[in-house]
Formats: C-alpha cells, sequence, structure tokens
C-alpha cells in the first residue's frame, strides 16, 4: 500500500492490551479500507502526538491502569471529542449496562464480526 | 501425599461456597452455589473470548486477502498462522482450568527455590520490562532444597510477580519496583516475599483475597491467589500477604517446609 493511500485514508486509533487483538484487529482495519495507529495502553496513547488527527478511536475496557472510561473521560477534559468505541471480553451484566449507558458509539462484544466492526466505523466516521 | 491431594480435590469445590459465604455474609447456601457458578462461567468466557477474538478478526481479514483482485498470499498465510496460535491460545486455557479443577497429585522431587524464582522471573521478563519495573533479588546462599513440584512452585513465584507487576502499572510519578527476597525463616521453613510499591490493598481485605473469584483487576479470573494458596498448601506450606507498613504496596510470602540442619 503506497504512502498517498494512507493520507486520504481516515486514521483510527487503536487501544488494546492483548497481544492477540494488537496484532490481528489493525490488519482487518487496513482491509476496512482505514489507517491505524496502535497502542497497548491509554497512556500510551495520551504521551502520542497527533490524537486531533485520530478520527476515531477504538479501545478495550479492561485496559489495565488506566481503563477505557478513563480515556474518554480523559480525553473530553483535554478538548477532543474523538468518536470512541469500546471492545470488552466481559460478560459482566452491570459493565454491560454502563457501556450503553456510556457516550461511546457502541461497543463491540468480542468475539464480535467484521460487519459489526464496520458498522461501528461507519457510525463513529460519521459523527466527526 | 495420596490423602492430602484428595483433601484438596475435596476443599476445590468446598470452598469457594464456605469463603463466599464468609465474605458476603449470605445465609443461602444454594444460592451462593449458583452464583459462584455464575462467577465462574463469566470468567471462564472473558478468558476464552480473547483468543476467540483474535480467531475471527484472523480468519475474516484472511478471507479478505484472498478475495482482493490480486490475492495477498503472504498476508493470508500470515493471518492463518495466528488463527492457529490463538485457537492453541484457547485451548490451553481450557486445559489449565481443567487440570486445575480435577488435580489429584503433585510430583515431588528435590526443588531449588532460589532457582523456581529465577526462573519465574524469566516468565515475566517481556512484562516487566513493558511495564519499566526495576527487579531487586536478594536471593540467600546455600538454600537446602524442599520438597515438592519444581513447575507448580514456579508457577505460584509467577502469578505472585504478575500481581505485583499489574498492582504497579498505575504508579506514574515514583519508581515501579519490584523485590524478591529468599530466605531461611526458621530452622526448618524457608521464605520468599514479593514485594511491591503499587496500589496494595487495605488490612481487613487480606483475608478476600485468597477467596475463589475476588479480583480488582478488570482482566483476570480471581483464581491466582486461591490457587496459589492451594498448591502451597499443598506442600505443607503457607500464602499470606500483608500491606507494607513502611510505604505503599504489598507483600506477599510464601513459606515451605525444609530439611532442618
Amino acid at each position: 500500500m503506497s504512502s498517498e493511500v494512507i493520507g486520504t485514508r481516515p486514521l483510527v486509533a487503536l487501544v488494546e492490551d492483548d497481544a492477540s487483538i494488537r496484532e490481528s484487529l489493525p490488519d482487518l482495519l487496513l482491509e476496512l479500507g482505514v489507517a491505524v495507529r496502535v497502542f497497548s495502553s491509554a497512556e500510551a496513547l495520551l504521551a502520542s502526538d497527533g490524537i486531533a488527527d485520530m478520527a476515531c478511536l477504538i479501545a478495550d475496557i479492561g485496559l489495565p491502569g488506566m481503563t477505557g472510561f478513563d480515556l474518554m473521560h480523559e480525553l473530553r477534559v483535554r478538548g477532543h471529542d474523538t468518536p470512541m468505541i469500546f471492545m470488552t471480553g466481559q460478560t459482566d451484566a452491570a459493565l454491560r449496562q454502563r457501556l450503553m449507558e456510556s457516550e461511546a458509539v457502541t461497543t463491540l462484544f468480542k468475539p464480535f464480526p467484521e460487519k459489526a466492526l464496520l458498522e461501528a466505523i461507519v457510525t463513529a466516521l460519521a459523527q466527526r | 501425599m495420596r490423602a492430602k491431594a484428595t483433601a484438596l480435590r475435596q476443599a476445590n469445590f468446598s470452598t469457594p461456597s464456605r469463603r463466599l459465604i464468609a465474605v458476603r455474609g449470605d445465609p443461602d447456601p444454594d444460592a451462593d452455589v449458583a452464583r459462584s457458578l455464575q462467577m465462574l462461567a463469566a470468567a471462564i468466557a472473558h478468558e476464552v473470548n480473547q483468543p476467540l477474538s483474535g480467531i475471527t478478526t484472523n480468519a475474516s481479514t484472511c478471507l479478505r486477502m484472498l478475495s482482493a483482485g490480486v490475492p495477498n498470499l503472504d498476508g493470508a498465510r500470515e493471518t492463518a498462522r495466528r488463527t492457529l496460535r490463538d485457537a492453541n491460545r484457547a485451548l490451553e486455557i481450557i486445559n489449565r482450568l481443567f487440570a486445575l479443577f480435577t488435580q489429584t497429585t503433585i510430583a515431588t522431587e528435590p526443588v531449588d527455590v532460589n532457582g523456581a524464582v529465577v526462573d519465574a522471573l524469566a516468565l515475566s521478563h517481556c512484562e516487566l520490562d513493558a511495564g519499566r519495573v526495576s527487579v531487586r533479588c536478594m536471593l540467600a546462599d546455600h538454600l537446602p532444597r524442599v520438597t515438592g513440584d519444581p513447575t507448580q512452585l514456579q508457577q505460584v513465584i509467577h502469578n505472585l510477580v504478575k500481581n505485583a507487576l499489574e498492582a504497579m502499572l498505575g504508579i506514574q510519578e515514583s519508581p515501579r519496583e519490584l523485590t524478591i527476597i529468599t530466605r531461611r525463616k526458621s530452622d526448618d521453613r524457608i521464605e520468599v516475599q514479593v514485594r511491591d510499591v503499587g496500589v496494595g490493598f487495605r488490612g481487613e481485605d487480606a483475608a478476600k483475597l485468597f477467596a475463589p473469584f475476588y479480583t480488582t483487576k478488570l482482566h483476570g479470573m480471581g483464581i491466582g491467589l486461591s490457587v496459589s494458596r492451594s498448591i502451597v498448601e499443598l506442600h505443607g506450606g503457607r500464602l499470606s500477604g500483608t500491606p507494607n507498613d513502611d510505604g505503599p504496596g504489598a507483600t506477599f510470602a510464601l513459606s515451605i517446609p525444609c530439611p532442618p540442619r
């Protein structure tokens, strides 16, 4: 893929501590036509430059250290309104309720089909 | 040893409910067992959902790479390899759980405790590096060997190291320090201390920490400390945790019988 193509693609940031997902999801996102930046923690994303260039953010809820909720809160405090998509492998009912009530675009429950991912991204990008 | 092992097997099934009753003060044992099973099912689902997620994502990517106008064969091969790896990871989780709940015997051979510490640290090497944790080892010379299962004892120490690391991940302002000490605690006991400077816990929560399915982490099944304690007790030893009294964090100590001098 040439750099010109990446330049025109919306940039999606992925924050995930699980290695298999951190490795597999970027390839699928590239296949779906977006550019990707990958971070293994919320802290790493917050310390990075170019947050303003991120068209949308996909974050696992159960990150070590700052959670996905903490990350969203911190971004809002810093004035970033980047649309967020949460992911979780948890089945806990109380957590599901909290996720549904959050202002995230949607939550992807692992394992999720490609179609759900694509729909979430389209919805998120439309919010920009 | 066999009698003890049977006792552990029974304990594996009877202790969770007893402990949960103690923690929650719930007088209805049936409701309590149901809740334990529910928590176990949720914990297993979470553990297995991670590799499953890797499998579906890699398989989707693989199909797309093969269906492109010019198929990306190298990419497809790589994603197929990852699919297999994640399937193996899921299988390992299931096998580990199965072993955990059906364990009947332990191997008994002479174990070098310092060697177990070194091996356990080697297992966590990458995570400790990534978490920018500095490790200090103070291992006593001339410790006698203890009798037990080297893999299991190493697993217990590895669990304690992992807990220590995770307790320190939120610490940003001060250095993340892990200290491991081995020493002869008394004439007939060897002690391993794993000390962190992490979030710690309240003294009154000390008993809860070892209850099955109790966890303070978003990831994690809450079985690490409970299983670790079972393993240590099977070796005739003790495992305890105390908040540090001279600073932040906690210290977990396991002591195991050794031949007297």
